[in-house]
């Protein structure tokens, strides 16, 4: 035997492999790190408290959902969101409460013209923010070694537009946007041993950088006040993904969109609204590991102003959305409940609007895993004269 | 506004708006967590398999002269006999505010004090006598045969173990005392103004155990009396540490046999070995290769075995401590000059002769130098060669009269050294 030979036949009956210290590839899913992560939508407080529904708003429509929601804004404004996040997720043998803060939009709009706006905004696009932890044991000539494992996942894909929205006659709004993708996620594995054993830990790090661009179109239509009708829908290049550590490259198909939305003041104090939209994500089915679907998403809501003219708005609403990506084999879907509350302030040169909704995504027997949430979506507008 | 500060800005909103969160962990069943990591596994890579795996020893690095004490025994294995010079005696004085020439010494005592963990007492107590010595002495190099033995001159003892004089005084030490005094007496006056002209050889003095046993002390301090001309009613008292110190024995340690390795002793023996690792560890059952470069070392130990204790009297008499540091080239080069390099951090242990029995492991952290070495490796590849040299030696050296012995590459395989490491190979995360 040469000596090469030898060395890895003694290395070979000298090697203890652990019990378990990797998972397999068809570990559990979690929303965060299936495919490319969590859909969050573009919403303000008062389109959150409304059941998602921001494609056709009477009245400011501050979302970035349709791009021909700002035309006829006559102003300058500065906006924006934030959303914590509290729940529980559950499974078989899986157990853990999570928190996050996403913040969902940014936006700067500026009246060019009485008929013309633009706008800027940024926003979360999809998250990929989580992580799993377990405990195993390493076995060893020495005895057992017990270690903790940690895998995380940090970041996400934000989308960043620039809009032009403008007015024309009969009620008719239409509205472009530019659409950039840009996100990058930390990958972090992490195995800490027994402090008895007095080993160092071992940690790897890296990083998956995401970017891509698209384009929206957007139309509003009112034609009579109390009503508005919209429509929108978009289109994505590939969106390129690199590994930093690995240099290794891929690219995912984004989707065509569509969606339909309207609203209705049925009294001045009454308004209700409704939603739906489709996204085209089979187009990634063979791009990313888990798979994807078609997505489709529904919901609506009802707004009241109770206190006769003051300007402090009760809300209430539903939503029920498909996600792209699979677990398990099959997409989930969030479904929830949305209480929420609006108020102008300063003669109409502020505005704040939260809303508070309780839900649920995914089912244990379907996907090995279910997150019940309470999500909080609070924004503030500041508006120029 | 040019493009660059305005991607930056926008990388860095992209990061904020979806990374600005606080997640809390989800704990699940190990076989249930996504995704795949690379596996720690263990290695342990014996002296029959590791390519050009060598070692030895080395000795001569300290001596009786550089031991933290001086070694006194009469017994059949061992004789010994302790020497030492006062090399500062004043031959003047300070009184008040005068310096004055000293005319006379007197009341001289020698002060010796007893290391009682390491002297061997009988009930009686052992006989120690202090004694002049009659012929001069190297104090480096002294051995029981001869008392110079530099690179320019070999000069036996006329006697072997020291050519002694007239007995000065003689003591009884028992295992009561802290420190025990020997009085110069009559020869206070002659022998100390010879010590204090620097034109005359100062021969020192010497303990000689006269019945049985060991008898183990550090520094002799002479403390004198000193006669000022000036002030000649007046004694001035002063004090003086040897300034040299040593101790020769018969027999001399035994040569090291093939297959051990030997470590500690007065002798200073320090253990030096060099090995070639692969530059990948094959993982068995099928889960592939794991290569050292790259890799985070979770653990590496060099284990080395003990052998039986040492024949009387050389067994390490108490504990003694010991660090592994670097060779700067191969050992069989320049042998026991091969120069030495930085310590491996963390590799200090503890040879403590009370729990040591044939085949006992002591493990010597090698981690940090494993690290380097797998970070060398992933940085220049094949450009380098996984080569590991170190040498093992106690420290202080020379704390003990006794050393330890261990296996060696070349002795039994059961004792052999063994070279274990647990690593963690670099987890190769896919796109989504």
């Amino acid at each position: 035997m040469s000596r090469f030979g030898k060395l890895l036949a003694a290395m070979a009956l000298s090697v203890a492999a652990p019990a378990v210290t990797s998972a397999q590839d068809d570990g559990q899913g979690f929303l965060f790190n299936t495919g490319l992560g969590r859909p969050v939508p573009a919403l303000d407080g008062r389109a959150a408290g409304l059941g998602g529904a921001a494609i056709a708003l009477i009245g400011a429509n501050l979302s970035a959902v349709n791009p021909a929601s700002l035309a006829g804004l006559q102003t300058m404004g500065v906006w924006g969101s934030i959303m914590p996040e509290g729940g529980t997720v559950s499974g078989e043998g899986v157990h853990g409460d999570v928190q996050s803060v996403i913040f969902p939009l940014g936006r700067l709009a500026i009246s060019a013209t009485r008929r013309l706006t633009v706008s800027v905004s940024f926003g979360a696009f999809l998250d990929q923010n989580g992580g799993v932890q377990f405990v195993d044991t390493l076995e060893l000539s020495t005895g057992k070694v017990p270690f903790r494992e940690t895998r995380q996942s940090d970041g996400g894909i934000s989308k960043f537009s620039l809009e032009v929205a403008s007015l024309f006659g009969g009620g008719l709004s239409l509205g472009v946007a530019a659409q950039f993708y840009r996100g990058e996620t930390r990958l972090i594995a992490e195995r800490a041993f027994d402090e008895e054993a007095n080993f160092l830990p071992a940690r790897t790090v890296a990083a998956i950088d995401y970017s891509g661009f698209g384009f929206a179109v957007g139309a509003g239509f009112q034609p009579i006040p109390e009503m508005m009708l919209g429509i929108t829908g978009s289109w994505g290049s590939k969106l390129a993904l690199r590994n930093d550590s690995s240099e290794v490259e891929g690219e995912v198909d984004l989707p065509l969109t569509f969606g339909l939305g309207g609203s209705w003041q049925l009294t001045p104090d009454f308004l209700v609204a409704l939603d739906f939209e489709w996204a085209g994500w089979s187009v990634a089915n063979d791009d990313v590991a888990s798979g994807a679907e078609d997505t489709w998403g529904l919901g609506g809501g009802i707004e009241l102003r109770p206190f006769g003219t003051t300007p402090v708005f009760v809300r209430a609403g539903a939503h029920l959305d498909r996600f792209p990506f699979k677990i398990g084999g099959t997409a989930p879907s969030e479904r929830a409940i949305d209480f929420g509350m609006g108020a102008f302030m300063g003669g109409g040169r502020a505005r704040i609007d939260w809303a508070l909704e309780f839900g649920k995504r995914g089912d244990a027997a379907t996907h090995g895993v279910e997150e019940s949430f309470t999500r909080l979506t609070v924004s503030l507008a500041v508006f120029g004269n | 506004m040019t493009f660059r500060p305005v991607a930056a800005l926008v990388a860095v909103l992209a990061t904020g708006s979806v990374a600005c969160t606080r997640e809390e962990i989800v704990s699940v069943e190990p076989g249930n967590a996504p995704g795949e990591t690379a596996p720690t596994v263990e290695a342990l890579l014996n002296t029959a398999v590791i390519p050009d795996w060598t070692d030895t020893v080395f000795s001569g690095f300290s001596g009786p002269s550089n031991a933290g004490f001086i070694a006194v025994q009469e017994s059949p294995d061992l004789v010994s006999h302790g020497l030492f010079r006062i090399g500062i005696v004043r031959d003047t004085v300070f009184v008040t505010d005068t310096f004055s020439a000293v005319i006379a010494y007197d009341s001289a005592r020698i002060i010796a004090t007893v290391d009682a963990n390491r002297s061997d007492f009988t009930d009686a107590g052992i006989t120690v006598q202090l004694r002049t010595v009659e012929q001069d002495w190297h104090n480096g190099t002294a051995t029981w045969q001869l008392a110079v033995d530099t690179v320019g001159a070999q000069v036996p003892w006329t006697t072997p173990g020291g050519s002694f004089g007239s007995v000065l005084d003689e003591v009884v030490v028992t295992a009561a005392d802290d420190s025990v005094v020997f009085e110069l007496g009559a020869a206070t006056d002659s022998l100390l103004s010879i010590w204090a002209d620097t034109s005359q050889a100062n021969l020192g003095l010497a303990f000689v155990v006269v019945d049985s046993g060991l008898f183990v002390t550090f520094v002799p301090l002479l403390v004198y009396g000193t006669v000022p001309e000036l002030f000649p009613d007046t004694t001035v008292v002063t004090a003086s540490s040897a300034t040299e110190r040593t101790f020769v024995f018969d027999p001399p340690a035994p040569p090291v046999p093939t297959g051990v390795l030997r470590l500690g002793g007065v002798n200073g023996f320090r253990i030096y070995g060099q090995l070639v690792l692969g530059d990948s560890i094959l993982v068995t059952g099928g889960t592939g290769v794991v290569a050292i470069g790259g890799a985070q070392i979770n653990a590496a130990q060099l284990i080395i075995r003990s052998l039986n204790a040492p024949a009387p009297p050389f067994g390490a008499e108490a504990p003694f401590s010991s660090v592994t540091f670097r060779l700067a080239i191969n050992f069989d080069v320049l042998g026991p000059k091969t120069p030495v390099a930085e310590l491996v951090e963390g590799s200090d242990i503890i040879i403590d002769p009370d729990s040591l029995v044939l085949g006992s492991e002591l493990r010597i952290d090698f981690t940090s130098r494993l690290q380097e070495l797998a970070d060398s490796l992933d940085r220049f590849g094949t450009e380098i060669q996984p080569q590991i040299r170190f040498g093992i030696r106690a420290i202080p050296e020379g704390s003990t009269f006794g050393y330890w012995e261990f296996g060696s590459a070349e002795g039994d395989s059961a004792l052999a050294p063994i070279l274990r490491i647990i690593l963690t190979g670099a987890t190769a995360f896919g796109l989504p």
